[in-house]
């Protein structure tokens, strides 16, 4: 088969290269490209396209009327074979780019594997800890509260301080062994100029005074797809690790960045010092739980395994840049809402609807526990949660018996395109305003009313309404 | 906040997260402390014989399945409260809590005066999610 086969394209070849060199033109130099093409798909190897074209031009050759003619019909003849085989580079560069992307993969999936492991160590681990701190606690709560002589004092405040670390230790443990539909929180957003407002001043309050904490936001940056605390507990380990590397380093500064990615589907976020910068070892090492640099403060070594773990369950990665003296850059690449999705609320808002600038609920639900776990969502949401009344001020109306009030849901659904029902229960959809509404039959589940309630206020829903608007 | 004395009864196998949570309750006079379980075997009788406002409720102890026992007291004792108190927290637990009827699941990671802050929410009929990593937080 192959002898049939490399004999029939030796054949073809020899043509080919005989009319280039005859005529110079584009069509034989197009047949090179098939035949490069041709080759590969019928297994001829590098090699054997290279001695075709030995024996081909050796032939031409001898042909050759002139002695002259031989430099030029060599010359000719190597841009020929290079378009023979630029396929084969094209797919030799592309398998290349395949066995760093491999490579890159297991690196990540091998991380994956040491960070599910420890995630096992650390849920236990935080459980064991916190039995032992409750206690501790309760007890220093009380001798704090006693009168003292001053040494005896700052003995308990030191105490307390020791405790205070293996507190947050605890609770690292615990964001570390997170499962994985926590970290999902796939339909929460961020949008970075009002999170920063927020978690600037914890932030730089975390910050050796010296250190200069900067914005650098590029405008429409998309709004990120990740739970607000989320994020906060990923930079503001990223921020805290640069201000200990810092200590040492004046003029020191920290840049917080955000920017669009090249897929409207992925934004940027940024987290760059100006200090020593890392080896490669420690750039390779830095993810891993457990391992730190730091010899002067109290370190859990956790810091920057925490913000891989969160970033990754949220469909994002972490990239370093970093050199020797040249500063470091932590990228944190993070699924971004759509284009498509702003570019609907936008119209909602062209379409002379009132901007809705309150973020409140109105409850309506029987049941007074399921009324507090819904109560307790929305604040976590950021949503304050307001009476009947103040109906028209509201976003979201939450309601557990919607046939009842039927006329009333679709009175406040139809004064305003941005309004939202999330309906507990069964309970019919009021006629045309079904892209408002989400269902949510089974109440019994945390997951499901958290995620009716995010659907609800994600500028998402209102792109996509129909996508599902069920929840189970 | 109502005035009313909270009458709590903890479940729990560890002896000193259970002094601790007594010490913590017999500071404060809002609060009186009822008994302590070291599992949730008897914890249905128990509840009907001492009637308590909340029941504190670990999760990782030896016996009967938690959960189980709550449902129980849910439909049998629903003048009780529980609150899931444990040092394990996740999605799936504060799932089966909820589905199981409980009141509120606190961390055991929190501070102690979370801890009498959800006691008594839960007791005034609010429902508490404290827990690092969950929804809430």
């Amino acid at each position: 088969m192959k002898s049939a086969v490399l004999d029939d394209f030796r054949a073809q070849y020899a043509s080919a290269l005989e009319d280039y060199l005859s005529t110079q033109g584009e069509e034989p130099l197009h047949r090179a490209y098939e035949l490069g093409h041709r080759a590969m798909q019928d297994g001829l190897g590098v090699l054997d396209v290279a001695t075709m074209h030995g024996d081909a031009l050796a032939r031409l050759l001898s042909t050759a009327r002139e002695p002259d003619e031989c430099p030029r019909m060599t010359r000719q003849a190597s841009a020929f074979l290079a378009e023979t085989l630029s396929r084969a580079e094209l797919f030799l560069r592309g398998f290349q780019d395949a066995i760093r992307e491999l490579d890159a993969s297991h690196q990540r999936l091998r991380l994956t594997e040491r960070l599910a492991a420890i995630g096992t160590l650390s849920a236990g681990l935080g459980h064991d800890l916190a039995n032992i701190l409750l206690p501790i606690r309760v007890r220093l709560d009380k001798l704090q509260a006693e009168e003292f002589a001053s040494d005896v004092k700052a003995d308990l405040r030191n105490i307390r301080i020791g405790v205070d670390q293996l507190q947050n230790l605890s609770q690292g443990l615990r964001l570390l062994a997170m499962d994985a539909d926590d970290g999902r929180a796939s339909e929460q957003f961020v949008y970075v100029e009002s999170w920063w407002n927020e978690v600037s001043g914890l932030f730089r309050n975390a910050l050796p005074r010296h250190v200069e904490l900067r914005p650098r936001f590029e405008a429409d940056v998309p709004a990120f797809r990740i739970a607000p605390h989320q994020l906060t507990q990923a930079v503001f380990n990223l921020v805290q690790n640069a201000g200990e590397i810092l200590r040492e380093t004046y003029p020191a500064q920290i840049t917080v960045a955000a920017e669009r990615a090249g897929s409207s589907r992925v934004a940027r976020l940024m987290v760059t010092d100006n200090g020593p910068g890392m080896s490669e070892e420690t750039k390779q090492r830095c993810m891993e739980p457990f391992f730190t640099t730091r010899t002067r403060t109290l370190s859990t070594g956790l810091g920057l395994a925490l913000v891989h773990n969160i970033i990754y369950r949220a469909g994002g990665r972490v990239e370093i840049n970093t050199e020797p003296g040249r500063g470091t850059t932590f990228v944190l690449t993070l699924p971004a809402i759509h284009e498509s999705g702003q570019a609907s609320t936008s119209a909602g808002r062209e379409n002379g609807n009132p901007e809705l600038t309150t973020k409140s609920a109105v409850l309506s639900i029987f049941d007074p526990r399921i009324s507090g776990i819904v109560q307790s969502l929305l604040h976590a949401m950021r949503f304050s949660v307001t009476t009947e009344e103040h109906m028209n001020e509201a976003q979201v109306w939450v309601v557990d018996d919607a046939g009842a009030r039927s006329a009333a849901l679709g009175e406040f659904l139809r004064s305003n395109s941005r309004h939202r029902a999330v309906v507990l229960g069964t309970g019919a959809p009021v006629e045309g305003k079904e892209s408002q509404m989400i269902f949510v039959p089974d109440t019994s589940k945390v997951r499901s009313l958290r995620e009716a309630l995010e659907n609800a206020v994600s500028p998402q829903f209102a792109s996509d309404p129909w996508s599902n608007n069920n929840v189970n | 906040m109502s005035t009313k004395i909270i009458k709590v009864l903890c479940v729990d196998d560890n002896d000193m997260v259970a002094d601790a949570v007594q010490m913590k309750l017999n500071d404060d006079p809002q609060f009186m402390w009822i008994g302590r379980l070291h599992s949730a075997l008897n914890l249905l009788e128990e509840t009907k014989v001492r009637q308590p406002d909340v029941v504190l409720l670990d999760i990782a102890m030896p016996g009967p399945d938690p959960f189980e026992v709550l449902q129980s007291m849910s439909e049998e004792c629903p003048a009780s409260r529980v609150l899931m108190f444990s040092g394990y927290v996740g999605s799936d637990l504060i799932d089966r809590a909820v589905q199981a009827g409980a009141w509120g699941y606190l961390a055991k990671s929190e501070t102690p005066q979370k801890l009498l802050w959800a006691i008594a929410q839960v007791a005034v009929g609010q429902f508490v999610l404290e827990a690092s990593g969950s929804p809430r937080n």
